[in-house]
């Protein structure tokens, strides 16, 4: 029985890996072969070849993924303390769940006239606000859960230990929130990293994320690039997995 | 200026306003007050647009696929669950329930495409081990009718998602030391499982099971690559009218959205509000 | 008087939590406090900590008035019920805690809190995170991280309250050591009516928001609303019957 599930878990999980990895080095990969003709490390070596784009995409998702995860975690984080402690609470947390719970391309083109007439959409500033617009209530939502009573009443102890507001934060607040810190910021990371539609509406096909290239290569139906793309997508979270797994499961909407 | 009223006017400018002055612009340019076409207050594209056909059945295809989709996830969850809690606790397992966390839903759906479409992976090993004859007889498996690409895609994504989430829940919730109670009390393995542990799992997953069938009725990408072009679901039919070249469509794309944006709004906040 | 309190009054919502209570205290002493649960006396120890913001009244400390000042500058720590040891320090660092706060030199902080875990008789747990202590272990430390800082004043809330019946008694046997020891000057809040004239140099009633204060031990027992008398009835009975 073990044995069974464990293969099929393996066939069912790792195959799509171990497929993008073969389409991306197969040469005449022709219907119906079930195996390629050949091996080409080509696409592979394009990647840093400038005229290509691949390799500004990685560096233009890592660089949006990376602000947006790091502006979210830190405003979330200060931001839903006070709302954690107002009495107000459970209606800032459903406040919270109604735009995380919208579909991100509908809001992209709800958000799209403002973003129009600021002259944002298209460009790269454009697409961090509005991935930050959809990470942040996230955020909220994750911190929301994170300020309890316990952590208030250490946070006062420090101050009747005479420490002032920013020890508190320094020595107890954020060492003892470490872990909550890094869930979210992987989290928004993903969330950032993995985006699409919302992307594609507010960049108008003009900010080259990985996304973007995945389904540009997919349309164009070059089959190589779009593996390899698709590689580049999915092996960084994946490494990060192998690191720490729970980094990966906050209840998270895998289509926000 | 009270100490709060900067954090809570900065969770609403970033969290609020973007989605209620969106929807706001949504529900005047579908009234015609606002918008390159605006001719004043008009209810002609509100009676238009639900008069058509297409707007229902994008509506019933998307919650059907939600829907579907989410109970053969939380199906198949509890069953692996249930039928291999042991085996999923080790370490291999457990990291392979995880790695679908590391794709996002646009490479699930390549994968799909790549897997079950007519010269896919599944096609050629049919063909190569003789079960089919040739493309043409091979079943349309991706943007068909009945969306099994999509379907197949959503719970591919979702399944593990809700493996884990019963496997936490089974620790944290005590489920052993519940069922060892009703063993006590007499209950047979199969009535432990259905009085006890089910309805223990399903009892704390339940927000979250209702808020993935919000998220997958309103999903984008999968469709894009595996669904039809009609009926398709809502995200698509929005998707379709904001960039069809006539703009008497804009109108109509900013309908839809105002009727889904109720629709989603309401649940969540019924939801959680009674949470 | 070390410290002294007048008229202090605190409200939420239009409930009176503290109505106009009057206290003074002797440095060196202890006053216990008897409280049913909800009578008010979390806010009124947090008040004293300038935790809460009173409505109305003055706190007076060593003849400052620090009604107004911050926690940070009161010298009056506030011990929970539960430990509250910062989870990411060791038990040295969570007693030298105080200490690196006021940017003291290592090598004083180091001396003090060496000091204090002989005291409080930790030696052998210093590198310890606290996870691994045991309920009167932790609140031990949650005493000597207060103490190393020398407070004018202590405010325990209930600090055994989580504790089993055994390690209750002997930590209420090293309180009233570490008391003498340190010349401690507290408020002690309970509920429990052995704990409360066990702890207390002085005694006190906390009731629906006002305290009051007896001048010796009879007086406490021969008010009705304590229930000295009962439980002192209850055991004489015991005693009959046996």
């Amino acid at each position: 029985m073990k044995k069974i599930v464990v293969f099929l878990l393996i066939l069912v999980f790792l195959s799509p890996f171990a497929y993008f990895i073969v389409a991306s080095v197969a040469v005449n990969y022709r219907f119906p072969l079930l195996w390629p003709e050949g091996w080409t490390m080509d696409n592979w070596q394009q990647i840093f070849r400038t005229n290509n784009g691949l390799f500004d995409s990685v560096f233009t998702s890592l660089l949006i993924s990376v602000v947006t995860a790091a502006v979210s975690t830190s405003a979330g984080f200060v931001i839903s303390k006070t709302l954690a402690y107002h009495t107000k609470r459970s209606l800032f947390n459903i406040l919270a769940y109604l735009p995380y719970s919208f579909s991100p391309v509908i809001y992209a083109y709800c958000l799209y006239f403002f973003f129009n007439k600021s002259q944002l959409s298209g460009h790269i500033v454009g697409v961090l606000l509005a991935q930050f617009i959809l990470t942040f209530p996230f955020s909220i939502i994750l911190f929301l859960n994170h300020w309890n009573t316990e952590l208030k009443a250490v946070e006062e102890l420090t101050y009747t230990l005479g420490g002032s507001v920013t020890q508190a934060w320094r020595r107890v607040i954020i060492p003892m929130s470490k872990s909550i810190l890094l869930l979210c910021f992987f989290q928004t990371f993903l969330i950032s990293w993995f985006e699409y539609g919302l992307t594609s509406v507010i960049g108008l096909g003009k900010v080259h994320t990985l996304t973007i290239k995945v389904y540009q290569y997919i349309g164009e139906s070059n089959l190589g690039f779009a593996a390899l793309a698709s590689c580049l997508l999915v092996f960084p979270p994946l490494i990060l997995l192998w690191f720490n797994r729970h980094f990966m499961l906050a209840n998270n909407n895998q289509y926000a | 200026m009270n100490k709060n009223a900067i954090p809570i006017g900065l969770f609403l400018m970033f969290s609020v306003l973007p989605l209620a002055a969106g929807l706001l612009y949504a529900l005047c340019y579908s009234l015609g007050w606002v918008g390159t076409l605006n001719t004043g207050f008009t209810l002609t594209y509100w009676s238009a647009t639900l008069r058509d056909g297409d707007l229902w059945s994008s509506l019933g295809l998307s919650a059907f696929i939600a829907l579907c989709s989410t109970a053969l996830s939380v199906g198949l969850g509890l069953v692996l669950v249930l039928g291999c809690k042991d085996v999923l606790q080790r370490r291999i397992p457990n990291y392979l329930l995880y790695t679908p966390l590391a794709m996002p839903p646009i490479i699930f759906s390549f994968w799909v495409f790549q897997l079950m479409g007519s010269s896919g992976l599944l096609a050629r090993w049919l063909i190569k081990t003789g079960w089919v004859r040739s493309i043409d007889t091979f079943p349309a498996l991706i943007n068909d009718r009945a969306h099994i690409g999509v379907m197949v895609a959503l719970v591919l994504s979702t399944f593990p998602v809700f493996t884990l989430l019963f496997l936490n829940y089974y620790q944290s919730e005590n489920i052993v030391g519940y069922s060892q109670l009703a063993h006590t009390l007499g209950a047979t393995k199969r009535q432990t499982q259905t009085s006890i542990i089910l309805p223990l799992l399903l009892r704390k997953a339940k927000p979250t099971i209702l808020l993935y069938a919000i998220f997958l009725f309103g999903v984008f990408e999968v469709p894009l690559l595996l669904g039809r072009q009609s009926p398709r679901m809502i995200s698509m039919l929005i998707h379709a009218n904001f960039n069809k070249f006539n703009l008497m469509d804009l109108p109509r794309a900013y309908v839809i959205t105002v009727i889904y944006a109720v629709i989603i709004l309401s649940i969540v906040w019924m939801l959680f509000r009674k949470k | 008087m070390f410290l002294a309190i007048h008229h202090l009054c605190k409200s939420f919502d239009n409930n009176v939590i503290l109505d106009n209570i009057q206290l003074t205290l002797n440095q060196g002493q202890t006053l216990s406090i008897l409280g049913k649960s909800g009578c008010g006396k979390t806010t009124f120890l947090k008040t004293i900590a300038g935790l809460l913001r009173q409505d109305q009244g003055t706190i007076i400390l060593e003849h400052n008035d620090i009604s107004t000042q911050p926690p940070q500058q009161r010298e009056a720590v506030y011990i929970y019920q539960q430990p509250l040891l910062f989870p990411h320090l060791s038990v040295y660092e969570n007693i030298a805690f105080g200490l690196h706060l006021r940017k003291i030199s290592p090598s004083v902080i180091r001396e003090k809190t060496m000091a204090m875990l002989d005291d409080l008789e930790l030696v052998a747990h210093a590198q310890k995170m606290p996870e691994v202590l045991s309920g009167g272990q932790r609140q031990r430390v949650s005493f000597g991280r207060a103490l190393i800082i020398a407070p004018k004043l202590l405010l325990l809330d209930e600090p055994f309250g989580a504790l089993d019946t055994e390690t209750r008694t002997s930590m209420q046997v090293f309180f009233k050591k570490m008391a003498k020891q340190h010349q401690i000057t507290a408020i002690f809040v309970t509920h429990d009516l052995k704990e409360a004239v066990l702890m207390g140099d002085n005694l006190a009633l906390m009731e629906r928001g006002q305290i009051h204060v007896y001048d010796h031990l009879e007086a406490f027992i021969q008010d009705s609303r304590t229930g000295m008398n009962q439980e002192i009835k209850f055991w004489k009975t015991l005693f009959r019957n046996d």
